[in-house]
């Protein structure tokens, strides 16, 4: 009970993401009336529950999440993968029965973006990416221990363009 | 906050399924044990903090962050890093 690995051990469902190429067209489709309910809301902001998503040429990659309730709550989000070729969301068996998730395909994933005055500072939280499915557009912002809070977005492009 | 005192290898159950765990003591450092059911999420409470403090710092107002993502857009179009 002690050792570490025993906590490892039993998570029999999980899905576990990785690279996936951006895809715009995967947001567009969801439409800009789609609703993507968090049950609990968005840590911090526990009242917001209703969320539309979009992204069009302008603003490509970036995303933005746009609370239905509080006019004013918005999160620029962008896809991780995009910046961090390396990066590999973890799902567990908990958030997967939450989000009713059962294939990979399903899941759209993206991490909120912090502005800063400079956008070279600019970071994205990949310690805590946000989870759609896309199926019935329920989502949560997950915790994926040992990743950055706050990633540095002009860093993470440029590194992942010599690649 | 109810406060209990227990000893290494003592537990604390809250409701019928959920136990709580003193497995190590050393020095100032104590290991916890927990047994839950897979639907309890369990984490240390400064990692969800530090996403609630971050949630907060990625919120601008709508018109502001569209702003800052065409700056960012800007910059992402010039690709070259310098200044």
């Amino acid at each position: 009970m002690s050792k570490k690995a025993e906590n490892k051990k039993k998570e029999p469902n999980k899905i576990i993401l990785g690279l996936t190429p951006y895809d715009g067209e995967l947001v567009k489709s969801l439409g800009e009336d789609a609703i993507i309910t968090f049950k609990d809301g968005v840590p911090a902001f526990e009242e917001a529950k209703r969320f539309t998503l979009f992204t069009n040429d302008d603003i490509k990659p970036f995303m933005y999440l746009k609370s239905i309730e509080l006019e004013e709550l918005g999160f620029v989000c962008i896809d991780p993968f995009l910046i961090n070729k390396d990066y590999l969301v973890k799902i567990s068996g908990t958030d997967l029965a939450q989000l009713e998730l059962k294939k990979p395909e399903n899941a759209l994933v993206f991490c909120f973006v912090t502005v800063r005055p400079n956008p070279q500072e600019n970071t994205a939280n990949l310690l805590a990416p946000v989870i759609v499915n896309l199926e019935n557009r329920k989502a949560k912002q997950i915790i994926l221990e040992n990743n950055p809070v706050r990633f540095n977005i002009w860093e993470g492009l440029e590194k992942a363009g010599e690649k | 906050m109810l406060i209990l005192t227990r000893k290494l290898d003592e537990s604390i159950m809250i409701g019928n399924d959920i136990e709580i765990k003193v497995v190590k003591v050393a020095g100032s450092q104590v290991h916890i044990g927990i047994k839950a059911p897979k639907t309890i999420a369990v984490y240390r409470h400064e990692l969800f903090e530090q996403v609630m403090n971050e949630n907060k710092n990625a919120v601008q107002s709508t018109a502001d962050n569209l702003n800052s993502i065409s700056k960012l857009k800007e910059l992402l179009g010039q690709k070259d890093p310098e200044k």
